[in-house]
């Protein structure tokens, strides 16, 4: 049993075994685990334009559920999702991403018809300190947002963009109390949410 | 004598009382620690752990006798890394919401002090129903505590369990540390602390503290 | 690209995100280890060079051959496979060249492969997305801050030695619960990364 050979045969056995048995398993759920994140995403979605979805479907029939109500278009490069049963018109979402203090942040934000005032906005994943930065997932942070503008509704395309003030500082409609002690998470924040404004004033205006 | 040679009642009760994995041998704390700030998630990784160490045990018992000396380690860790991942890969696929509570702890079973332990001082030695039995009940000491320890925390640190408001907020404000990391250290000491008060004192008592 | 350069990853891997206090990891050894403060000292420096070491490691491999390859899902069994061979390494050039640290860490090198902080801060550095710099200083951090944690653990330990401690709270309980207490204590540092 202290045979080299053997032992080399052994390991070399035992390391198929459990590399077949994975890539089986892999394979056997991979489009489980691809339709759940896919669900994920389009529940995040469906939330922030606050349109509302069975609870209890499993992930294949959200996904059905969700491109029945939404309808996804590329614009220029920039991901769009189009709800068209709004009050009045078709709002729209936009998922954004970027680069939180201690990790990546992952968001939606949604648009009223007019396309400048808030409908909503989530923060889904962040790796923020517990208790300060990730309170920016928390609805206490994402609901200051709603009704905010993010451009000058004078039609002015230059000047887009938001800001995050220190807390209680918050002025004019397009600027969104912080979090106390959150000043770094904060200033990331603005500068993705800006990031993502820029693009959708840009080639969103008048193309829906 | 039968397969399990008398020893099944022996073999049980260790696990699950006398050598309770985490308030005796104290291994594998620190998955107990992390998921166990909700009653949901602390379920569902006694389950994961259940899974892997009866698995664990069961399978290199079985392999006992042909596994060479030199690899006899990483042949451990191929077995509870292959069972691992397939947790992982199970829940991800019809679990979603609470394999993402989980993390990365679900992988983390991998460098699990009481699997490998129990594998390499157990599983080695003795046929493959003791074996499977051993697993079974440190398993399910494990459970235990981390379900103990999990209801402890969110009962106290949210008022809730498994979701719903047991304790109501009009007269219990929820000890919000419970929840947090010095919640876990404080309320494990206190558990085991319990745990050997109501066991008894041992034949021979380490020098403390 | 997250911005944050890789040194205040580093500070507050040991302070405010400390792997151990924060995020629980690495407890076996740690309360096996804490006793004496030179074997905490002694382990303490080994984990900070395999922390390090097997962090930039495993994202060399992830990012060069596992993303490639789309076989994400393999990164466990190939973190601790690295962390293992990694170990082994470490133990063999010590027992060569310093056979008296070799002998008072004992079994305790080989432990540091299932030490679930050096696996986590691998994990961690996936999830977090960290760029090849500040996975070297996670590395680093993650690693001084669980040595951090264990000496001042240890250092404790040996002033209590002559204390009258109620029988059920002698050895794991008290430990457990000062662990607490000075995670509450390192939560205070976490305003500490300021502003540049």
């Amino acid at each position: 049993m202290q045979n080299s050979a053997y032992t080399i045969i052994f390991s070399a056995i035992v390391g198929i075994i459990c590399a077949a048995v994975l890539v089986g398993a892999d394979m056997g759920t991979e489009k489980y685990i691809k339709a759940n994140k896919e669900a994920e995403k389009d529940r995040n979605i469906m939330e922030v334009l606050g349109i509302s979805y069975p609870k209890d479907a499993t992930s294949p029939e959200l996904v059905e559920f969700f491109e029945k109500k939404l309808e996804e278009r590329s614009i220029d490069g920039l991901k769009v999702y189009e709800y068209s049963e709004a009050e009045d018109g078709t709002a729209i979402a936009v998922l954004f991403r970027g680069s939180g203090v201690w990790g990546p942040i992952k968001g939606v934000l949604a648009l009223e018809p007019d396309l400048r005032t808030i409908r909503g906005i989530a923060f889904y994943e962040q790796e923020e300190t517990p208790g300060l930065g990730a309170k920016i997932a928390k609805e206490a942070f994402t609901s200051r947002f709603k009704g905010k503008k993010i451009a000058p509704t004078d039609g002015g395309r230059t000047d887009a963009g938001m800001k995050i003030t220190a807390p209680g500082q918050a002025g004019g409609p397009r600027e969104v109390d912080g979090i106390t002690g959150a000043t770094m998470t904060s200033d990331r924040v603005e500068k993705m949410l800006n990031n993502v404004i820029s693009d959708i004033v840009a080639k969103v205006n008048g193309n829906v | 004598m039968g397969p399990l040679e008398g020893r099944g009642k022996e073999t049980l009760l260790e696990g699950l009382w006398n050598n309770n994995p985490i308030a005796v041998q104290v291994l594998g704390i620190c998955p107990a620690l992390a998921v166990t700030n909700k009653l949901s998630t602390s379920a569902v990784m006694a389950a994961a752990v259940f899974f892997v160490m009866t698995g664990t045990t069961t399978i290199v018992s079985s392999m006992r006798r042909i596994i060479p000396q030199r690899v006899r380690l990483i042949t451990q860790m191929a077995v509870i890394s292959t069972l691992v991942i397939l947790v992982d890969l199970y829940l991800k696929a019809f679990h979603f919401e609470i394999s993402r509570q989980l993390g990365p702890y679900v992988a983390l079973i991998i460098t699990n002090c009481t699997i490998l332990g129990r594998a390499e001082g157990f599983g080695l030695q003795n046929n493959v129903p003791l074996s499977a039995l051993d697993g079974f009940s440190n398993a399910l000491g494990y459970g235990t505590v981390l379900l103990v320890l999990g209801a402890t925390r969110e009962l106290l640190g949210s008022g809730t369990l498994l979701g719903t408001t047991v304790l109501h907020e009009s007269w219990y404000k929820p000890n919000h540390l419970m929840v947090l990391a010095p919640g876990a250290f404080i309320a494990l000491g206190f558990l085991v602390a319990a745990y050997k008060a109501i066991k008894g004192p041992e034949e021979e008592e380490e020098d403390t503290p | 690209m997250n911005p944050t350069p890789a040194l205040i990853i580093m500070v507050a891997a040991v302070f405010t995100n400390n792997i151990l206090l924060a995020n629980f990891l690495g407890m076996c050894s740690f309360l096996a280890c804490s006793r004496q403060i030179d074997t905490a000292v002694g382990l303490g420096a080994a984990v900070v060079f395999v922390s390090t070491a097997t962090v930039v490691l495993n994202h060399v491999i992830y990012y060069q051959v596992l993303v490639r390859w789309d076989i994400e899902y393999l990164q466990y069994i190939v973190f601790i496979a690295v962390i293992a061979a990694f170990v082994q390494l470490v133990e063999m050039f010590i027992e060569r060249f310093s056979p008296v640290l070799y002998f008072s860490l004992g079994i305790f090198l080989p432990l540091i492969t299932v030490n679930c902080a050096i696996l986590g801060s691998s994990l961690f550095m996936v999830i977090r997305e960290y760029s090849f710099a500040q996975a070297a200083g996670f590395g680093v951090g993650a690693g001084l801050g669980w040595a951090l944690a264990i000496i001042l653990m240890a250092g404790l330990r040996k002033k209590m030695l002559y204390s009258n401690v109620p029988r059920p709270f002698q050895g794991v309980p008290l430990v457990m619960i000062i662990t607490g207490v000075m995670a509450m204590a390192f939560m205070g540092f976490t305003g500490m990364v300021s502003i540049q």
